[in-house]
């Protein structure tokens, strides 16, 4: 019984902490800009994760170690600290954008100046990482994250063009300009990076160790990442869906987060304001604590320090310093004044560049016999896993000079 | 070996650095170039939006469908958004043959900021900011349309 409870608070957790501020605007101006056309990215981009996802949590179980530990075995120093530092830039740029988003949903609640938000959102966020275990913030996080399932519930109300919609599975390139082409094109890596942020694949395995995985806890691991990544796919696609029928006949890109609100209240009234704004602010607090934790876990890992929640801090003090480094540099980011939105826009165009670089270790260890035993990738996760490296290398090459040509993904 | 591993990691860290001067370069230079048609209409496109975002917001909000503080609030919100192409819009000349367009867009913004501004602090003023900011979105269309007809 309480395995079968695990299972199914693993995968809403999964669902729920899905969804952060970059994909929540990229998915809705993809679907403002282009309807549904681009439905297909966002399905590769979910099996992308569960492919990753996957393989991370096995090697976090069988092995007991976490990405970056993988890296610095397989990269290397030379290549491993490259991906470390780059995975860290990446890491801090978002959560730089989520600590925005927030304050930018408290200013829309209390109408308190959005710099005096940001600071009352730091020292929330020190406060939760540090007294609340690691299962707590999981939980507590990912499973109130689940009230942005009403933007699944908005996007229905919506009624939208399932003809459309199902035609949007197919790849297909819109007959529009050649400068809408190439912002199709833009878009099209921005949503795969932006469902497979790396960051999510760091946090799932160091989390994995942090709750104690053992080969037992294979299946576990397999059914939480394809239902519940599969259900956060429903969710990005449901963003998408109110981008194409709310926001596109209107022209409107989603700049703000209070846009989802009003898309939300539009169908369900204030109710709907209200759930949007709470779901908003736990999936995207989530996602500021996963992102600095990350960078934390990561750093240590790499170097061979001390790291986890389940460590009493004087007794991993490199860790906590981490993720303490981390809020505070993203605090001052957006304490500047500059957009969290345009933040969060550059971190997922870089996150797809290092995304090769993170997810070769990967592959290379989980298929190697000898590490793994009967534990080793089938035939199905290796296929898809070098399937899917071709494919990010193509994105990560792609990623820069298509974010200077689209002037920033403007247009 | 741990010389071999120092040298390597320095010469990561110059080439990182090395990458991001250069775009940060590349991204100062065209930030400072004149307005061209694609950069305009990128600014006019993010008013229009700001325009039409807000006349939906009054609707909704005259629909009952929105708390009055969050009505305020996303006004103010968006007047900050539409403030900061303002300024973007003053920061730099359009090229000859677009300083009428480049005009009509600050003209524009000045009058998305004259109907948000005072409806920032008065969440009653959503009836009467209706048709203003269809208008506005409308007028706004139709300058990205003058400056991209391929659009």
């Amino acid at each position: 019984m309480s395995r079968i409870l695990e299972i199914f608070l693993g995968i809403l957790t999964a669902m729920g902490g899905f969804v952060e501020i970059g994909e929540l605007t990229f998915m809705m101006n993809a679907g403002s800009l282009f309807n549904y056309r681009l439905l297909w990215v966002v399905v590769i981009g979910v099996v992308g994760i569960i492919v990753y996802g996957e393989i991370a949590g096995r090697i976090a179980a069988v092995r007991g170690q976490a990405v970056f530990n993988v890296v610095r075995e397989r990269a290397g120093i030379r290549l491993g600290l490259l991906t470390l530092v780059a995975a860290t830039l990446v890491c801090l740029l978002t959560c730089a954008a989520e600590i925005g988003a927030i304050a930018m949903l408290w200013e829309l609640v209390t109408a308190w100046p959005y710099r005096l938000l940001l600071v009352l959102g730091l020292v929330f966020f020190l406060l939760v990482i540090w007294f609340l275990p690691f299962k707590a913030i999981e939980r507590v996080f990912g499973l109130m994250g689940l009230l942005m399932t009403v933007f699944i519930v908005v996007a229905w109300k919506m009624h939208p063009d399932w003809s459309q919609a199902t035609a949007g599975l197919v790849p297909s390139i819109p007959a529009v300009s050649s400068d809408k082409q190439l912002l199709y094109a833009y878009y099209a890596v921005a949503l795969v990076s932006s469902v497979m942020l790396p960051y999510e694949t760091y946090f799932y395995a160091s989390g994995a160790i942090e709750d104690r995985w053992t080969p037992r806890d294979i299946n576990l691991n397999r059914i939480i990442v394809i239902v519940g990544f599969a259900l956060g796919g429903v969710l990005a696609a449901a963003l998408m869906s109110i981008g194409s029928q709310f926001l596109g006949p209107h022209q409107i890109e989603a700049g703000l987060p209070g846009t989802a609100g009003l898309a939300a209240a539009s169908e369900m009234g204030r109710a709907g304001l209200w759930l949007a704004l709470i779901g908003m602010f736990f999936a995207f607090a989530g996602a500021a604590i996963e992102t600095a934790m990350s960078s934390a876990y990561d750093v240590c890992q790499f170097f061979g320090w001390r790291w986890g929640k389940f460590c009493p801090p004087r007794t991993a003090p490199r860790f906590v310093l981490s993720w303490g480094i981390v809020l505070l540099l993203a605090t001052l980011i957006v304490m500047t004044g500059v957009d969290p939105i345009k933040v969060v826009e550059y971190s997922i165009i870089f996150s797809v560049v290092i995304l090769p670089l993170t997810y070769f270790p990967l592959m290379a260890i989980s298929r190697d016999a000898d590490v793994m035993g009967v534990y080793v990738n089938g035939v199905v996760a290796n296929t898809l896993g070098w399937l899917y490296f071709v494919l990010i290398c193509i994105a990560a090459v792609a990623a820069i000079p298509l974010l200077v040509l689209t002037h920033g993904g403007q247009g | 070996m741990a010389d071999h591993a120092h040298r390597a990691a320095w010469m990561q860290a110059s080439l990182l650095i090395a990458s991001i001067a250069v775009l940060v370069i590349v991204l100062v230079i065209r930030l400072q170039r004149p307005f061209d048609r694609d950069t305009l209409a990128i600014q006019v496109e993010e008013l229009q939006s700001q325009s039409a975002e807000a006349a939906l917001l009054a609707r909704n909000a005259m629909g009952d469908r929105l708390a009055p503080g969050f009505v305020r609030q996303h006004v103010q919100q968006l007047d900050d958004a539409g403030g900061r192409v303002w300024e973007s819009l003053h920061s730099k000349p359009a090229s000859p043959d677009l300083t009428a367009a480049l005009a009509r867009a600050q003209q524009l913004a000045s009058t998305l900021h004259a109907i948000l501004n005072p409806w920032s602090t008065d969440a009653a003023r959503a009836a009467q900011s209706i048709v203003p900011l269809d208008d506005l979105a409308q007028r706004l269309a139709a300058l990205d349309h003058q400056l991209k007809p391929a659009d």
